[in-house]
C-alpha cells in the first residue's frame, strides 16, 4: 500500500513537472478558435486539447498539470515551514521543561482555539492574494500539531539513560539536542510531515475554492474544482478531472504518511531484547 | 499426573525455539522451568495453551486430554476451567478502573461461580492480605506491588484450577517480597493440591519453593533434577556454570584486595524533591519528598562500595547526586582535597563515570559503537596523547573490534553493557558509578561483567560504587556495604563485619530474605 501510494504521488509529481513541455498549449495560453471544447470531440484532439478546453479557450490538461504543480509545491513548502517551526518549538519546550514548557504549550493551545481559517482569510483580504502569503498562512497553522508531537517525543527520549550518559560525557545541551535528540525524533517528524502535506493540500484547495488562493492566470486544483463546479451540469468533466486528481493526491499522501507512522511506531515499541524468553 | 508434556516442540515463524521437552507434574507439586533469557521457558509454559505466538507440536496432556492442536473455541473453556495463570507484572495485570472485588468476581465467573461477599473475603485471606473487607473496595493503584501480586494470585486460583501456571511471578518485586510470595505459592499448592508450573530465571529463588526443576538452554533440556540438587550439585556442565555465576549468600567470603588512599568523601548528602502539584496543599506538612537524608560515605582507590536497598530506598538518587547527574539539596562531595561544585566542570566529570541499569537504552540507538565509546573523550579531554583507542577500550571490556561498527540493536544485553563500560572507561576515570549495572542481565552475562569489572579494578586501581538490590552480589565483590532504607544509610561497614554483626534491623531483614 505504502509503496503504491508513494509511486502514485511520484508519478503525479513527474507528470506535473515534465508533461507540460510536451503539450502544444501553455496553461495560460488562450486558443481563440477552440473555446469550450469537449474532450470527446474530434476538434479538441485536432487542436491538441486532449482533455478539452475551458470557457475562455485554455487547455484543460495543461491547467490541471499547472494546478497540481502549484498545489503540491505550496503543500510541500507550507508543510516544511510547519515542520521547522514545530520541531524548533517542540524541542525547546520538551528539553527545557518546567515553566517555559508550560507557557510554550499553552500558547499552542491558545492558537489551536483560534478559528484559523478565518485568520487566513482576513490575512488574504488585508494583504492581498499572493502565493507566499498562502503558504506562510497555512504553515503557521499546521505547525501546532507538529510541536505537540515533537515535544512528547523529546520528553520521552530525554528520560532515557543514553541522554544521561551523554550528560555524564560532558556534552552540552545544544550538542545533546543536535546529536542525540534530533536524529531520534526525525523519523516521527517526517511521518507527521507526510501526514501534514495532505492536510495542507486540502486547506490550500479550500482557500482557492473560496477565491482566496493563488492569482489568475496561475491556478491550483482548488480553483479548477471551483470553476468546474460552476459548470458541472453542462460539462461534468470540468469538475471530475481536477477533483479526481485532488482526491487521488490526498488519499495517496495520507496512506503513505499513516503507513510510515505505523512503521515507525512499531519500530519504537519493538524491543530488541524481547526475544523468545 | 495433572499435566504432562511429551516431545513438546515450539516454533515461531517456522524457527524452532523449543525442542523435545518432556515433563510431568503431579498434584500438589511444583515444577520449575529455569534458564537464562531466550532459553524458551516462557514459550514452553504458555504456547500449549495458545497464549502466545508460539506454534506447539508434540503433546501436552492436561487431565488426560491432549490440548495441542485444539481449536481456540475448544481450548478456551478448558483453559478457563482447569488452569490458572499468574504473570510477571502485577502493575499492568490489573485493570485500573475496576476495584478488587470486581477483579475477583470476574476471575470466579470463569468457572461459572458467582461469589458471595464472604467468599471474596476468604479468597483474600487465603493469599495473606490483611483487612480484606477494605481491600475489596480499593483500586489497584491504592495497593503496593506485593499486594497487587497477591491479588493476581487470588485471581489465578479463584476458580480452583487444577494447574497453576506462574510466569516469573516475583521478578518485578523487591527481594523481601519475593521470598514471601514464593512461600505463599508453595503453601497454596500444597493445601489446595494444585499442580504448578513455575517459570523463573532466578535459580536461587526457586530453591526453597519448587520440588523439581528443569534447566533449559536454547530450547533444550540440560538437566532435570530435584531443585535442591540442581542448585547445590548440578549434574550438567551448563547447570554448574550457571550456579557458579549466581552469587549466593552461603558461599565463602573471599578476602577483599587491598585499597589505596581515599578518593571521594561525601558528607551529609540530602536530596529533596517537591511533591507533584496538589490542589489542597497541606501547609503544616512540608511538601518535600526526602529521597536521601544525611548520607555520608567515603570511597578509596581500588575499593568497591556497594549500596544495597529495596526499591524506593533512594539508592539510585544518591548515586546520581554523587555522579553529578541528579539534584543534590544539601551536603558536600569532596574529591581528594577539593570540594566538587554543584555544576561539574569537564575535569570533574572525567574523574567519575556512570554505567546504568538498562544497557540497550543507555546507548543512542542511532549511533555506532565506535562513536558511542569515544563520545566522552571528545567533550572531556584536552590532552589526547595517552588515551586509548576504541579498539583498545573494547578489548579491555572483552569485546573484539568487529563490534566497532555495530548499532546498539545488534548487541545482546551483555555486549551492550560492555560497550557502556568501555564508554565510561574512555576518559580514564578513577571512579565508576554502577547503577544496577548487572541486574538486567542473565546470570552468566552478569557474572562475566562482574569479573571484567574486578579485573579492571585490579589493573587500573579503579574505585567502584555500585548500587544494587542483590545482597549476594554485593557480598561477592564489594569491600564495603551500605544498606539504605527510606533515604537513610542505616548500616555501613566492611562486608566481613556486616555479615558477622548486622547493626540495623533492615540489614538483618535483607540478609534473612536473600538467598
Amino acid at each position: 500500500m505504502m509503496r503504491i501510494s508513494i509511486i502514485l504521488v511520484a508519478i503525479m509529481a513527474a507528470l506535473a513537472v515534465f508533461l507540460p513541455f510536451l503539450l502544444p498549449w501553455d496553461y495560460a495560453q488562450i486558443d481563440w478558435d477552440g473555446v469550450n471544447l469537449d474532450m470527446t470531440s474530434t476538434e479538441a484532439w485536432q487542436r491538441g486539447h486532449y482533455l478539452g478546453s475551458d470557457d475562455i479557450g485554455r487547455d484543460r490538461l495543461a491547467r490541471i498539470l499547472a494546478g497540481t504543480r502549484i498545489t503540491m509545491s505550496v503543500a510541500l513548502a507550507a508543510a516544511s515551514v510547519a515542520m521547522i517551526i514545530g520541531i524548533a518549538w517542540g524541542v525547546i519546550a520538551g528539553w527545557v521543561g518546567g515553566r517555559t514548557e508550560d507557557i510554550m504549550m499553552r500558547i499552542v493551545d491558545a492558537l489551536y482555539a483560534l478559528p484559523f481559517m478565518f485568520i487566513v482569510i482576513v490575512l488574504m483580504v488585508v494583504f492581498g492574494r499572493s502565493i507566499l502569503l498562502v503558504f506562510i498562512g497555512i504553515g503557521a497553522v499546521e505547525w501546532l500539531t507538529m510541536a505537540r508531537v515533537v515535544r512528547g517525543e523529546v520528553k520521552a527520549i530525554k528520560s532515557r539513560p543514553f541522554i544521561l550518559a551523554a550528560k555524564a560525557s560532558g556534552a552540552s545541551s545544544i550538542s545533546i539536542i543536535l546529536r542525540h535528540i534530533l536524529p531520534n525524533i526525525m523519523g516521527v517528524a517526517i511521518a507527521y510531515l507526510m501526514l501534514t502535506v495532505p492536510q495542507v493540500v486540502m486547506v490550500e484547495s479550500f482557500l482557492s475554492f473560496l477565491g482566496l488562493g493563488v492569482q489568475e492566470p496561475m491556478t491550483s486544483l482548488g480553483i479548477l474544482v471551483n470553476e468546474g463546479a460552476a459548470q458541472m451540469e453542462i460539462n461534468p468533466a470540468a469538475l471530475l478531472l481536477p477533483g479526481g486528481v485532488l482526491i487521488l493526491l490526498i488519499i495517496s499522501l495520507t496512506i503513505a504518511g499513516e503507513r510510515l507512522r505505523d512503521r515507525i511506531n512499531a519500530g519504537a515499541i519493538k524491543n530488541p531484547n524481547a526475544g523468545a524468553s | 499426573m495433572i499435566y504432562s508434556a511429551r516431545n513438546l516442540s515450539i516454533e515461531i515463524d517456522s524457527t524452532a525455539l523449543v525442542h523435545d521437552v518432556n515433563f510431568d507434574i503431579a498434584a500438589g507439586k511444583i515444577l520449575a522451568l529455569a534458564g537464562a533469557s531466550g532459553s524458551g521457558k516462557t514459550l514452553t509454559c504458555l504456547s500449549p495453551f495458545g497464549l502466545n505466538a508460539g506454534q506447539a507440536s508434540g503433546s501436552a496432556i492436561l487431565l488426560g486430554q491432549d490440548i495441542i492442536g485444539l481449536s481456540e473455541h475448544i481450548l478456551s473453556p478448558i483453559r478457563a476451567r482447569d488452569v490458572g495463570f499468574i504473570f510477571q507484572q502485577p502493575l499492568t495485570a490489573l485493570t485500573p478502573h475496576l476495584n478488587i472485588a470486581a477483579h475477583l468476581t470476574e476471575a470466579s465467573m470463569q468457572a461459572g461461580i458467582s461469589p458471595s461477599h464472604e467468599s471474596l473475603i476468604s479468597m483474600l485471606e487465603r493469599v495473606g492480605l490483611s483487612r480484606p473487607a477494605d481491600k475489596l473496595r480499593q483500586y489497584p493503584h491504592q495497593l503496593s506491588g506485593g499486594e497487587r501480586q497477591r491479588i493476581c494470585i487470588a485471581m489465578g486460583i479463584a476458580h480452583n484450577p487444577k494447574l497453576l501456571v506462574a510466569d516469573e511471578p516475583t521478578s518485578a518485586l523487591d527481594a523481601e517480597l519475593r521470598r514471601d510470595i514464593m512461600l505463599l505459592l508453595r503453601d497454596i499448592c500444597r493445601e489446595e493440591n494444585m499442580a504448578m508450573l513455575l517459570v523463573s530465571h532466578d535459580l536461587a529463588s526457586i530453591e526453597s519453593s519448587a520440588d523439581d526443576a528443569i534447566l533449559l538452554q536454547k530450547g533444550r533440556i540440560e538437566e532435570v533434577s530435584p531443585t535442591r540438587l540442581l542448585v547445590q550439585k548440578p549434574k550438567s556442565e551448563y547447570g554448574a556454570r550457571l550456579m557458579a555465576a549466581t552469587p549466593r549468600m552461603d558461599e565463602k567470603l573471599s578476602p577483599s584486595p587491598p585499597v589505596g588512599d581515599t578518593l571521594l568523601n561525601a558528607r551529609d548528602i540530602c536530596v529533596n524533591f517537591s511533591r507533584p502539584f496538589q490542589f489542597f496543599r497541606n501547609k503544616s506538612e512540608d511538601n518535600m519528598v526526602r529521597a536521601v537524608r544525611n548520607v555520608s560515605l567515603t570511597i578509596a582507590q581500588g575499593e568497591t562500595l556497594a549500596i544495597v536497598g529495596g526499591s524506593g530506598s533512594g539508592k539510585s538518587t544518591l548515586a546520581r547526586a554523587i555522579a553529578g547527574l541528579g539534584p543534590m539539596s544539601e551536603g558536600q562531595i569532596v574529591w581528594k582535597d577539593s570540594v566538587l561544585p554543584a555544576k561539574r566542570s569537564r575535569e570533574n566529570r572525567a574523574l567519575m563515570q556512570p554505567v546504568f541499569q538498562d544497557p540497550i537504552a543507555s546507548l543512542d540507538p542511532k549511533w555506532r559503537v565506535r562513536n558511542i565509546i569515544l563520545e566522552p573523550q571528545k567533550y572531556l579531554l584536552d590532552d589526547m596523547s595517552d588515551i586509548l583507542s576504541a579498539e583498545e577500550l573494547l578489548m579491555e571490556v572483552g569485546l573484539d573490534s568487529e563490534f566497532l561498527d555495530r548499532l546498539p540493536a545488534q548487541l545482546s544485553g551483555g555486549q551492550a553493557q560492555r560497550v557502556a563500560i568501555a564508554r565510561a572507561l574512555s576518559v580514564n576515570p578513577q571512579l565508576l558509578i554502577l547503577d544496577e549495572a548487572t541486574s538486567a542481565l542473565d546470570p552468566l552475562a552478569a557474572h562475566s561483567i562482574a569479573q571484567t569489572l574486578q579485573n579492571l579494578q585490579e589493573k587500573r586501581g579503579l574505585a567502584i560504587m555500585m548500587v544494587t538490590h542483590d545482597l549476594a552480589l554485593a557480598r561477592r565483590i564489594a569491600h564495603q556495604i551500605g544498606v539504605m532504607k527510606d533515604g537513610q544509610l542505616v548500616d555501613y561497614q566492611s562486608k566481613e563485619s556486616l555479615f558477622a554483626n548486622p547493626q540495623h534491623e533492615a540489614t538483618q531483614a535483607l540478609i534473612h530474605n536473600s538467598h
